[in-house]
């Protein structure tokens, strides 16, 4: 027996590019925090607003990309704060670009829509942390050559098959 | 495989499930950050990577197959303007999370509305439409994407098919008194000259063979030396045809008249769109009453309807205003032949009067027998053409040369009144015509 929706009126789908842009400058926040200035930032910015205006681009991938590399070789600890609150806003960024990207900017969106997403995010994160954490326990010094391959044949693996996975069937 | 296959094919996106941009960056940036970072040592990069090698995870686990679909309930034909509730039925494929489709919003009017983001579901969605200009029209058309999880993977956009209704005029409650009162369920209400059966006392006369004898007024006869009977008017249905000018559609602005109105039947509150308003709501309240009306296309005699009776008269004539307004425009002279009207019938010519044709041929309905009622629909706040020095020349040509022809009308006895607040006009017009010595059926 299904039930009948009555539609209502919605959110302006402005809200997930604003969700976005929140995410975006809350990441330039804390690269500024981090150390990173001058050139580096106002391309951040740059990059950040081409992501803001146009989800469905490679501007979203740069962003991340510029956020993390710039983090990664920063001095410091790898667990420290920054990269703890860089987690789940990088995240961020790509879920909303993803969802923006799927309609025009002056559609409507319906909060019930995000219930699922908003879910598999907590749950992606909570995943991640679990990983800080055991990161957090496992020991410092250097990592034998045979477990790096085989944790680099694994990521090609996996490569791989999204690869043949996302090609069309039949 | 043809040159223009081959240029077909690159524009056009393979049917079927397909990964995006999302995809790819998810793909990308988990594999090449966790690969960078573990080449490089980096455990910040390996983490910033784990979350999208997690959410490409799960979206291959929930990998959407099968072709989803979105069906549209059929509307009806036809409508009264004001708010209508259609449905839409959704079959999603398995794995599918997101819907984005296009529907008109609660509150908006005459508008495809914008796009829904919405969780896929099987229940039906519920729509209400809003049209309140009447004429033909799109309500809806449901283009339509599903997505995966993550809006990773989409299956569309689809252009939806285009469900349209042709919105009846809307017809205006006259003022009381404009027709002749009566009760329901009668038929004929109009007095003749003829004599008949009514109540109203035409004639005494003398007993004549043939008469009956319940007819015979006693009081008279026995004060006379012969018998006499009293005679009584006959009561017949008004034939009211409606001559609907057609050929031209002007708005208060005079700069818009050579311009179009794309997506409209009609400019909203031009002459035709007065017009047809004022022949549905005159149309409903003669056949209320029990009159015949039929309608003339001064532009396209072939659209025209016999005069008729009853409720699905006044639905055809509403449809076929529609009709008329549709394939509206010029034509060389307006046609209101001898065989459009019935003997003895009311027209009501509804025009703009800023040609002479129209004022000839309502000149001769009325020569051959017909009253004849003029309904100038001419916007009354004419704005002159700004861009144009001559702008308000010409309007207060074109307003001197109409009131000129207005004045012909009233000279050979046609009745020129303005279409205004609900047809008071027009009212107090047929009211003075039916008056006793000026009946309205000859």
């Amino acid at each position: 027996m299904t039930t009948p929706v009555h539609l209502p009126a919605g959110l302006p789908a402005w809200t997930l590019r604003a969700a976005a842009a929140l995410a975006c400058g809350a990441t330039g926040v804390v690269l500024a925090a981090n150390g990173v200035q001058g050139v580096a930032l106002v391309l951040f910015a740059l990059v950040s607003a081409a992501a803001v205006a146009v989800p469905a681009s490679a501007a979203p991938a740069l962003v991340i990309g510029m956020a993390a590399i710039t983090t990664a070789f920063t001095e410091g600890d790898p667990l420290r704060p920054s990269v703890l609150v860089l987690l789940p806003l990088l995240h961020l960024v790509h879920l909303t670009s993803a969802l923006a990207a799927l309609v025009p900017p002056r559609s409507r969106l319906h909060v019930s829509a995000l219930r699922a997403p908003a879910g598999r995010l907590l749950l992606t994160q909570a995943l991640t942390f679990t990983l800080v954490g055991v990161t957090a326990f496992l020991p410092e010094h250097g990592t034998d050559p045979v477990v790096e391959v085989a944790g680099l044949a694994t990521a090609v693996a996996l490569a791989v098959a999204a690869v043949v996975l996302m090609r069309p069937r039949g | 495989m043809s040159r223009a296959d081959r240029i077909k094919a690159a524009f056009t996106r393979p049917a079927g499930w397909r990964a995006t941009d999302a995809y790819a960056r998810a793909v990308l940036l988990g594999v090449g950050l966790v690969v960078l970072g573990s080449l490089l040592h980096q455990v910040e990069l390996v983490l910033f990577g784990a979350p999208f090698v997690i959410s490409v995870l799960f979206a291959l686990a929930t990998r959407p197959s099968g072709t989803p679909t979105v069906t549209v309930r059929a509307l009806p034909r036809t409508a009264e303007p004001g708010a209508a509730t259609t449905g839409i039925e959704v079959d999603p494929a398995s794995g599918t999370e997101f819907l984005a489709v296009r529907l008109p919003a609660p509150g908006t009017s005459g508008d495809l509305g914008p796009v829904h983001l919405l969780p896929a579901t099987t229940d039906p969605i519920v729509v209400k439409l809003r049209r309140e200009a009447w004429g033909d029209g799109v309500d809806l058309r449901a283009d339509h994407l599903f997505a995966g999880p993550d809006g990773l993977l989409v299956h569309g956009p689809e252009v939806g098919v285009e469900r349209g209704r042709v919105v009846l005029p809307p017809v205006d409650a006259l003022p009381a008194g404009l027709l002749p009162a009566r009760a329901a369920g009668l038929v004929g209400v109009h007095r003749t000259r003829r004599p008949g059966d009514s109540t109203e006392l035409r004639d005494i006369r003398a007993f004549q063979p043939g008469d009956r004898l319940r007819r015979i007024d006693w009081r008279v006869s026995l004060r006379s030396p012969t018998l006499h009977v009293r005679e009584h008017h006959a009561e017949a249905d008004a034939d009211v045809v409606l001559a609907l000018d057609t050929r031209l559609d002007l708005g208060s602005s005079v700069a818009d008249w050579s311009t179009g109105h794309p997506g409209r039947t009609s400019r909203p509150g031009g002459s035709l769109d007065t017009a047809v308003r004022a022949a549905a709501s005159l149309a409903a309240g003669y056949l209320q009453q029990g009159d015949r009306v039929g309608l003339a296309d001064l532009g396209r005699p072939q659209l025209g309807v016999r005069p008729g009776i009853g409720r699905r008269q006044l639905l055809r004539l509403r449809n076929q205003l529609v009709v008329c307004a549709r394939s509206a425009g010029w034509a060389p002279k307006p046609v209101l032949n001898r065989h459009q009207i019935p003997h003895g019938a009311l027209v009501v010519v509804l025009s703009p009067f800023l040609d002479d044709h129209v004022v000839e041929v309502a000149i001769q309905a009325a020569r051959r027998g017909s009253l004849v009622l003029a309904v100038d629909v001419l916007p009354t706040d004419l704005r002159p053409d700004t861009e144009t020095p001559w702008g308000a020349g010409a309007l207060r040509i074109i307003v001197l040369e109409q009131r000129t022809r207005i004045a012909a009308l009233k000279q050979h006895g046609v009745a020129v009144v303005p279409w205004d607040e609900r047809g008071r006009s027009v009212a107090t017009t047929l009211r003075h015509a039916n008056r006793p010595g000026r009946p309205v059926v000859r």
